[in-house]
């Protein structure tokens, strides 16, 4: 790209995109915008939900979805720790225990060069992978869930936009963007969202007389309480929840109402999860994270140091039964093309081992899986070396890959968001993958 | 090993052994190496002094600076990084000689241990590892008796000065690891040797033994280590119990007086060992020099406010107590003003202003009896006398300077745990002055509660950079966030300025690092960036409308850099600081405020000049005491008037004439407060803290106790989504923080909460466990007194409405809640024992970081989350039916938008 060709685009960035402390690079910067603008304009997604599976702990890319031939021995000799199958993606191994996600390649598109530097510790990096940037100290960034709320809420009235199947952390809330934008979250599908649901031992009709009870007495201090703005706006909000936990947000959660057989299909928790991430959407939520690292499996779940690796294949056995029947499911539906997969962690992992045969943590190169969504799936994005450990071709920022979410939801991800007087923008400059749109 | 030398008058048998057959044979005391009882290097304490224990007490002391024979340095305040917590291993071959602190006390068992305080009243840390000895004259009734010991770290008995027996110094594992951090998951209630005593707490050993006494006086002391080389100063619980001949276990205390050892007991040991360090003068804060120190500045900026004329002049003729109401008046240039509140009203917004609680109901009607003119002023200080104004205040500090700790690998911009200097400081009621030098100094324990911790900014190019960002949003309302990274485009504040500030807080030039500054920036763009990276910024005070020459006397050592800081901004010439206090202030208090928003004045100017000005000048003449300052406003019309509805509306400067408060919302740490004192009960929280044993490494891992008021609370480092890393009881009091608007990270400073309403704030009230724990009428609960002693529908309504909204019921209030009620009421008492009442299953597993990978921890967090859901168990005393009606009334006074705000 030519100098002017630069400066013209720069001067089509509003500065104030440029406001925020930058963490790459003023060469990355450079190159961000000759890639913008020696790209065709790339169509916007449009996907009207997102489901994100996180592992937390962290995937290992070479045993899952970036699989090599390179066989490991869980000592010394580095390499994938199963063996490969092919997929029906040109030119993408798995390993053998995707076996049903491999025939389902048509749906999936892994991005297998993702990169970041930020590996000591969990916390930084998963709070990097929720909000697509590095910490700052003078303000919090918002989750991709919250990022999501803000910018499309639901078509549907009184739905809550971000569901979060998982534990809450500062690094999946809505940061700078206030509780408007936070998460209804639950840890156990079988208890429901909390403050939402009813709790067991109260029953519909109890529920009902103490709903009239609170009707009388704030009808009793009605004219106080009316003429009182923000009273009146305390009033109103105590409406919604009652018409949130009797309307069909909470009829989501009744999972005993799907078939027998939908329920079983879907298996285990991880399962449920999945299967209530599809009614979430079917009633306009718009993004749900659903946590998958139950880690009794196998001690330390996808955090494979040491002795986890080796039971690790349950957990990688565990994600394609489900992911798969989320699949197939969401097609049944006709949701699929709606409704944009990621499978995303904190980082990867090396293909090498520990000491004690595990693998410790990697974020040099390592893989997101994008599925569904009306974007080009059936295709593999970037490419890495031998033990998938560098990028070789495509390297794709943490940015990069925040624009393509929003991008494939039909979110300009050039937008900005205003933290009170100063603008923010919705990633720290990064530009969709254009090969998933054209 | 050759036993010690036994007082004659004792026979004792080493508990293990002895026992073995009685009790589980899990006895730490049998596998422990008998060395540990003898130091093998005759090394001991200094010997007690018998005439400094007062008769039937305890006397606590101290011992630092352990040297070892190891060549380990003598001075080790200066050879250890006290960030890194090095120190040395526990042994009792090496015992400190150096007694830094002592007290008095009842028990021979610390519940809480007092803070070190340095010279200048901070917290600050021990030298690690320390010993703790508790001694006392004990005369044991003739015969036989058993002592049980528990601590976390070594400990041991001595009877004048014989060991009589020992717990481990270092922990055994009960188990075989599975793996890294999976170790196995122990039940407490297994693990104990005596099953009906308090529960053990995790990482704590055991050792028991008996003893035959002769009757007569001897002495006893008991001695354990707290930390060690690289670990946490965790004093754990360490308890010394007694059985006698009435068969029952007690924590050991002169008199041998005193309930069972039960797991309520060893709660209320901890409330009053609390409080007895709470109300002591023997912690120093503050210590004889630094008070000289600021009564010399405050007599000095009284002199110079008097001999200063105001800018804005005010009437001569109006007391202090008239003046607010004058001012404000005059603006509104006769339009009419709102009522004044009832009483009832009065005292509820009084109580939560000034304590973060609600009154008692008891409270309540002796004010509503009370027929003195003067009475609201009376109660105000009343009030403001309470320990209540601490916990009402240390959560807008939080917020307003970044206090962001985490219990678990700090790397999200984290600060260290200044919440306990801010909790000192506002109990104490440090002159605000005091209390800006102080935070400004950073000094004391960085990790552990010291302004020191205000320093930290873990993963923060330049920490210094946001640290004078948030003072000068605190205490100077100047907004320099923009200038972190760029020259501002809305603000005045150049990055080269706030940098030449870090400098001040760093002591030395800082140097520009590239992450700093902004890139790509077009040529014309309106921001810009004029630092180069690399270059060096001296520290220097860059505002030229500031007094940088300070006073005579203000400053204790003229080359700190940082002290110079403290002083040109607390200058009493220089107006701002008081005048940003004064609005704070005046902004928490009345919902709006002269100049908005509170900590960003930029460029607004103040809606009543003169008013702020006086107030600001009058706060320095009370010598910046900012409980008199809230007692003015507080006694004013202004304050005690009906809520003027129009004053949440968003108006310019001149518009701005109210003359009464806004409609405030309680503060998130206010309603939950509020919740746990209306019930009566308590939070029940796991500790804040991965880490319960204490073995791991110091840096990673921050214990913030057991929290018993809202503002402990923290965001819980789940990021790694591990269910055996949830803390349900804490999590449940953390949801109903968070949808009301409080931050579970605080990386940036922030006064204006949002405060916006949504569904999900009466949902956690509908529906959340905690509102569920709240409305359960179980045998532990106010409510569930309420309605046992109540005589009629009628008065049990009243207590109710008292107890939740610090009211009267209305008329319709009454009718509808009393055909709610008063079917069944003459007959909702059932017969049930003691006995009978149903007990709370307790939660006995210890899970922590130790073992969180095993899977049994994953299992037993299920059960926690189980027990929670359960909730109080109902009381048997009441019918169902009549029981559940009441929950309900309880239910629907949580749900009405009135106990959410203030009156």
């Amino acid at each position: 790209m030519n100098r002017r060709a630069f400066v013209r685009h720069a001067a089509s960035v509003s500065s104030t995109a440029l406001l925020m402390p930058l963490s790459e690079n003023l060469l990355r910067a450079e190159a961000v915008q000759a890639a913008r603008t020696n790209q065709p304009q790339i169509p916007k997604g449009k996907a009207e939900h997102c489901v994100m599976i996180w592992l937390g702990g962290g995937m290992s890319q070479i045993d899952t979805f970036d699989a090599k031939k390179i066989k490991g021995d869980g000592k010394k000799v580095a390499g994938c720790y199963y063996d490969t199958i092919q997929t029906s993606i040109p030119g993408a191994l798995f390993s053998e225990h995707l076996p049903n996600l491999a025939r389902r390649g048509e749906f999936l598109a892994p991005v297998r060069t993702v990169h970041h530097e930020v590996i000591d510790e969990h916390a930084a990096a998963t709070n990097r992978m929720h909000t697509g940037r590095p910490t700052s100290g003078s303000l919090v960034y918002p989750s991709i869930g919250s990022l999501v709320a803000a910018t499309r809420s639901s078509d549907v009235a009184g739905i809550p936009p971000y569901v979060l199947m998982g534990y809450p952390s500062a690094t999946r809330g809505p940061g700078f963007l206030g509780p408007k934008a936070g998460f209804v979250y639950l840890t156990d599908t079988t208890k429901g969202p909390e403050g939402l649901s009813l709790p067991p031992d109260i029953s519909i009709d109890r529920a009902g007389r103490r709903e009239s009870l609170l009707a009388t007495l704030r009808r009793a201090a009605a004219p106080h309480a009316l003429k009182d703005p923000v009273l009146a706006a305390y009033g109103e909000a105590i409406d919604q929840c009652f018409s949130l936990q009797n309307g069909d947000f909470l009829k989501a959660f009744e999972l005993a109402s799907e078939k027998d057989s939908t329920r079983a299909a879907f298996g285990d928790e991880f399962g449920q999860r999945c299967l209530l991430a599809r009614r979430l959407i079917q009633r306009g939520v718009r993004f749900v994270e659903v946590g998958f690292n139950l880690n009794f499996v196998n001690g330390a779940g996808w955090d494979s140091h040491n002795a986890a690796q080796q039971q690790l294949h349950v957990l990688i056995q565990g994600l394609d039964h489900v992911l798969s029947t989320l699949i197939d499911d969401l097609r049944s539906h006709g949701l699929l093309d709606k409704t944009l997969l990621v499978v995303s962690g904190e980082f990867g992992r090396p293909a090498s081992f520990d000491a004690g045969g595990g693998r410790g943590h990697y974020g040099k190169c390592f893989t997101v899986l994008l599925g569904g969504g009306g974007i080009k799936t059936g295709q593999s994005i970037g490419e890495s070396d031998h033990l998938a450990m560098n990028s070789v071709a495509d390297p794709v920022s943490v940015p990069d890959l925040f624009a393509t979410i929003l991008n494939a939801m039909g979110i300009d991800p050039f937008k900005k968001l205003m933290d009170g007087e100063r603008p923010v923008p919705l990633t720290d400059n990064g530009v969709p993958l254009a090969k998933l749109f054209v | 090993m050759t036993p010690p030398a036994l007082p004659p008058f004792l026979r004792f048998i080493l508990g293990g052994l002895f026992f073995g057959a009685l009790f589980a044979p899990l006895s730490n005391a049998a596998d422990a190496p008998k060395a540990e009882l003898l130091p093998e290097k005759n090394s001991s304490l200094p010997p007690v002094e018998m005439q400094s224990i007062p008769a039937g007490k305890v006397l606590a002391e101290v011992f630092e600076h352990a040297q070892t024979t190891g060549g380990a340095p003598a001075d080790w305040e200066a050879k250890n990084d006290k960030n890194r917590f090095q120190g040395f291993t526990a042994s009792w071959d090496y015992l400190p000689t150096n007694r830094t602190q002592a007290w008095v006390q009842s028990d021979f068992a610390i519940a809480h241990l007092p803070p070190k305080y340095n010279a200048r009243g901070l917290r600050d840390d021990r030298s690690v590892p320390f010993v703790v000895r508790l001694s006392a004259k004990m005369t044991l009734p003739r015969g036989s008796h058993e002592v049980l010991l528990r601590a976390i770290k070594g400990s041991r008995l001595l009877v004048d000065g014989g060991a009589l027996l020992a717990s481990n110094i270092k922990f055994q594992v009960l188990g075989k690891a599975v793996a890294a951090d999976a170790e196995p998951v122990p039940d407490q209630l297994e693990v104990q040797l005596v099953k009906s005593m308090a529960l053990l707490k995790p990482g704590h050993s055991e050792a028991i033994s008996r003893l035959e006494s002769d009757n007569s006086e001897h002495l006893m002391s008991f001695e354990f280590f707290v930390g060690g080389k690289d670990l946490r100063p965790e004093p754990g619980s360490p308890v010394v119990s007694i059985r006698s001949a009435d068969g029952i276990w007690r924590v050991l205390r002169p008199g041998l007086s005193g309930a069972a050892f039960t797991n309520e007991a060893w709660t209320e040991l901890v409330s009053a060992q609390r409080d007895l360090h709470e109300s002591a003068d023997h912690l120093q804060l503050s210590p004889p020099t630094e008070t000289a120190f600021w009564n010399n500045r405050h007599t000095s900026a009284r002199k110079l406010v008097l001999s200063t004329p105001p800018k804005h002049a005010v009437p001569s003729d109006i007391p202090s107590d008239s003046m607010i109401d004058a001012l404000l008046l005059k603006k509104r240039a006769g339009a009419s003003v709102a009522p004044l509140v009832s009483d009832a009203a009065f005292l509820r917004r009084a109580s939560l202003d000034i304590t973060g609680l609600p009154p008692a109901p008891s409270d309540v009607e002796a004010f509503l009896a009370d027929k003195t003119r003067s009475k609201r002023a009376t109660a105000i200080e009343r009030l403001l006398q309470g320990n209540g104004w601490a916990h009402q205040w240390v959560p807008y500090w939080q917020d307003v300077l970044a206090e962001n700790p985490a219990i678990l690998k700090a790397t999200l911009n984290n600060t260290g745990p200044f919440r306990w200097f801010l909790y000192d400081a506002l109990r104490d009621n440090w002159s605000a002055d005091r209390f800006a030098t102080a935070l400004i100094r950073m000094e004391g324990s960085s990790r552990h509660g010291g302004a020191a911790g205000f320093a930290t900014a873990s993963q923060n190019d330049l920490p210094m950079a946001q640290k004078a960002q948030i003072l000068g949003s605190a205490f100077l309302s100047m907004e320099m966030k923009c200038a972190r990274c760029h020259d501002a485009p809305s603000h005045p504040v150049e990055q080269a300025e706030l940098f030449a500030l870090s400098a001040m807080l760093q002591r030395s030039p800082v140097e520009v690092p590239e992450s700093s500054l902004t890139k790509g920036l077009k040529p014309g763009s309106h921001v810009t960036v004029t630092l180069k990276a690399g270059q060096k910024i001296a520290p220097e005070f860059p505002f030229s409308n500031f007094q940088k020459q300070p006073l005579p006397g203000f400053v204790q050592d003229p080359g700190d850099s940082r002290e110079n800081l403290a002083a040109i901004i607390t200058d009493p010439r220089n107006p701002r600081f008081a005048e940003v206090l004064v609005n704070r202030i005046w902004k928490r208090l009345m919902g709006w405020t002269f100049i908005e928003p509170v900590d960003d004045w930029d460029s607004q100017h103040a809606s009543h000049p003169e008013l702020l000005e006086w107030l600001a000048r009058e706060l320095v003449g009370m010598d910046y005491d900012l409980k008199k300052l809230v007692r003015l406003i507080m006694v004013s019309d202004a304050y005690q008037r009906e809520t003027d509805v129009t004053a949440t509306r968003h108006v310019t400067p001149e518009e701005r004439s109210f003359a009464a408060p806004a409609r405030r919302r309680l503060s998130a740490e206010q309603l939950l407060d509020s919740l746990f004192f209306i019930a009566g009960k308590r939070f029940e929280s796991e500790p804040l803290n991965f880490d319960l044993d204490g073995r791991r490494s110091a840096k990673d891992f921050l214990n913030l106790g057991e929290p018993y008021r809202a503002w402990h609370l923290v965001g819980l480092s789940n990021e790694r989504d591990r269910p055996s890393l949830a803390k349900p009881f804490a999590q449940a009091l953390t949801d109903v923080l968070r949808v009301n608007g409080w931050r579970e990270s605080r990386a940036e400073p922030k006064t204006a909460r949002e405060d916006g309403a949504n569904p999900l704030q009466p949902a956690i009230f509908a529906n959340g466990d905690v509102a569920r724990r709240i409305t359960q009428l179980s045998d532990d609960s106010a409510f569930t007194r309420l309605a046992l002693e109540a005589n009629s529908p009628e008065q049990f309504l009243e207590g109710l409405f008292l107890r939740i909204l610090n009211r009267k019921p209305s008329h319709a209030e009454r009718e509808a809640v009393v055909a709610y009620i008063k079917e069944e009421f003459p007959a909702r008492v059932l017969p049930c024992s003691q006995e009978q009442m149903p007990r709370k299953a307790r939660f006995t597993k210890a899970v922590m970081w130790s073992n969180h990978l095993h899977p049994d921890s994953t299992k037993a967090i299920y059960e926690a989350e189980a027990l929670l859901k359960a909730g109080d168990p109902p009381t048997k005393r009441l019918t169902t039916a009549w029981r559940q009606s009441a929950e309900d009334v309880v239910w629907a006074l949580l749900l009405t938008p009135e106990f959410a705000f203030l009156p």
